[in-house]
């Protein structure tokens, strides 16, 4: 989020897909930010762009959907490394043998505990 | 486990501190595997970037896996199980510096955390819990140093929102790391106690009690004998849920800092993961699914040859009007006397009786007084340890909001399990009812869900246990988008005769998360 007030369509922005459609949904920018300053449960991300678990709303309406279409777009910038292993610096070969996650999303596996635990 | 617990228990009156050193597995594994890189202070166990913090068991289990993931390091599991007995038993939390964050350790995570500090939820809780930060004790180099290592590992530490509208370095060195240092410093006054108070085993007869969700409230008789390895314990349990149900199990268990109690145990076939907190007299802590963490239960133990009779717990917590049921009664000096629940219930078969159990058929009157009911066994008595009812006047549905997560193999689902808890009267006066018969039901929380039928495709709640079980992940080709299974849910409760007392929460059915260390 930036700091400028104007909605996405006094910016001369048409909103194109459905995420962009729920931020024009928004009320006000400022009831945008009270929403995004807000807490979520413990141990989801409360970093809501667009939100991991949560979308700015508090729903799942906005996030990536499905995720699998962005997930090494999150990965791969270590968007959200609590929640998806990191390529970028901790886990460089997490998405190995998984090129296309969106038909391969079941090989993936979980990262912890590490070692042979 | 110290100084509580009666002069029986103290088989093993160690009075050795637990911080001495002495050359142990553990000191000799890291020496061994950490030392190439942590230097030694020769003779002393002093080791750079180690010796200066303090953890839980867990906190320096998932800093050894970080040296495995990051760094190469490689050693094997005995190895690891000793570098972090040994590091939780010397730098670890005395239990006044866990009790804070016992729901973190305890994998309790359907809940809004909250920070003495107004930026630790931009600063750290941005990604995982601030609870990971508060189970930890470092001097101001060491805070410094937890930064660096955040902006050199993970750089959307900067430039995520929360971080590139502020300045987040600037503030996490120079406003966090101070505050850090200051409230959680590594030395304190509660851990030079707890390292020179006296050690008691936890070896002997216990009593355990608590609620399985889905199979109702349960008790046990839990016996504790020494195993091979240091401070490790075998346990067996053998008792019944109030519905008569046989429940028996085992595990076995280690003890760290001398009081975090961490077990495996297999019940009536299930596996589960045990957390307690030994320190108090009356310990206590959560059963759970480590593949499903929302799935457990809340625990009490107490030794079976206390030094003090009385009235413990009652399984249920109330008895509605006209209603005939199974009660149990838990605690000490229950043997002998009469039983007498007051005039409106009348005791109908004794069904068991010890000397800390009494397991009874009991018939509520139509006609009882509503509010607490004066459970008196022999010289026994408490006064508001069960109440009666002929409705109920407030429903709790917890937790308010609850996230559950779709799954496979890979990554397992998690359950959202809800409890409606009753009261009977307003306010602080309220007479806590414990968990009522309801039935559950589930609905979109708002018009967007309902556009996308999230109730159709999330998972089933379960109208009878308030369980619910999430879809399985992967993209959803009935969904537009090929969406997830994901949903935005109002979970409702109502009271079963009653069905106008009802409660709701929130349910965010949600995707999976492929980064699962014990410390969220």
């Amino acid at each position: 989020m930036t700091d400028n007030k104007k909605s996405l369509t006094e910016l001369g922005l048409a909103p194109l897909n459905r995420k962009a459609r729920e931020m024009e949904r928004a009320a006000t920018q400022e009831a945008l930010e009270e929403v995004q300053a807000m807490q979520t449960i413990a141990g989801c991300t409360s970093s809501f762009d667009p939100g991991w678990e949560v979308d700015p709303f508090g729903g799942v309406a906005s996030l990536c959907q499905p995720m699998e279409a962005d997930l090494y777009g999150c990965a791969d910038p270590c968007w959200w490394p609590a929640q998806v292993p990191d390529t970028m610096n901790t886990y460089p070969h997490w998405g190995d043998g998984a090129d296309r996650a969106e038909d391969d999303w079941r090989k993936l596996d979980s990262v912890y505990p590490g070692g042979d635990q | 486990m110290k100084h509580a617990l009666p002069a029986g228990l103290c088989s093993l009156a160690l009075l050795m501190p637990t911080g001495v050193a002495l050359a142990s597995p553990g000191s000799e594994a890291i020496d061994s595997y950490c030392s190439t890189c942590h230097q030694a202070d020769n003779g002393s166990q002093n080791w750079s970037r180690i010796s200066q913090q303090r953890k839980t068991p867990e906190g320096w289990d998932m800093t050894v896996a970080r040296m495995q993931i990051m760094h190469g390091l490689e050693l094997p599991s005995e190895a690891r199980r000793n570098i972090v007995k040994f590091l939780a038993d010397t730098r670890g939390l005395a239990p006044e510096e866990s009790a804070p964050q016992r729901e973190l350790i305890e994998r309790r995570l359907n809940r809004i955390e909250s920070s003495d500090h107004p930026e630790m939820q931009a600063m750290c809780g941005r990604c995982h819990t601030v609870g990971r930060s508060e189970l930890q004790r470092r001097d101001l180099d060491e805070w410094e140093h937890l930064v660096h290592f955040h902006v050199g590992q993970f750089q959307t530490t900067e430039y995520q929102a929360m971080a590139r509208d502020r300045d987040w370095f600037g503030i996490a060195l120079d406003e966090i790391s101070p505050w850090l240092a200051e409230t959680q410093g590594l030395e304190s006054d509660a851990w030079e106690a707890w390292q020179q108070a006296e050690t008691i085993s936890p070896e002997g007869d216990w009593q355990l009690w608590g609620h399985w969700p889905g199979e109702g409230d349960f008790y046990a008789d839990v016996v504790i004998a020494a195993a091979e390895g240091e401070d490790a314990y075998a346990l067996t349990l053998e008792g019944a849920f109030t519905n008569g149900r046989e429940l028996s199990g085992e595990g076995h268990a280690i003890v760290y800092t001398g009081y975090e109690w961490r077990a495996s145990l297999s019940l009536n076939g299930r596996d589960f993961k045990q957390v307690l907190d030994l320190s108090e007299e009356r310990p206590s802590g959560r059963i759970f699914d480590d593949h499903d963490e929302a799935l457990g239960m809340m625990v009490e133990l107490s030794p079976r040859d206390a030094a003090e009779p009385g009235l413990a717990a009652s399984l249920p917590a109330s008895l509605k009007a006209g209603a005939r049921s199974r009660l149990v009664l838990l605690g000490h000096g229950l043997a002998e006397g009469d039983v007498d629940l007051g005039e409106g219930v009348t005791v109908r078969r004794v069904v068991e009786r010890s000397d800390s159990r009494l397991v009874l058929d009991v018939e509520a009157s139509s006609d009882l007084t509503p509010g607490w009911l004066p459970v008196r066994v022999g010289d026994q008595h408490h006064e508001q340890l069960l109440a009666g009812y002929h409705s109920v006047d407030r429903l709790e549905v917890s937790p308010p909001l609850g996230v559950a997560r779709i799954g496979n193999d890979k990554t397992p689902p998690v359950s959202g399990v809800f409890t409606a808890l009753g009261y009977l009267g307003e306010g602080e006066n309220a007479i806590p009812l414990g968990q009522v018969p309801v039935r559950w039901s589930v609905a979109p929380w708002d018009e967007i869900a309902e556009r996308d039928e999230d109730a159709k495709f999330a998972g089933v709640l379960d109208a009878a246990t308030g369980i619910f079980s999430p879809a399985g992940a992967g993209p959803n080709p009935l969904r537009q988008y090929n969406a997830n299974s994901v949903g935005n849910l109002r979970v409702t409760a109502s009271v079963v005769g009653q069905e106008a007392m009802q409660d709701e929460a929130q349910l965010i059915v949600t995707v999976q998360r492929w980064n699962n260390p014990p410390l969220r």
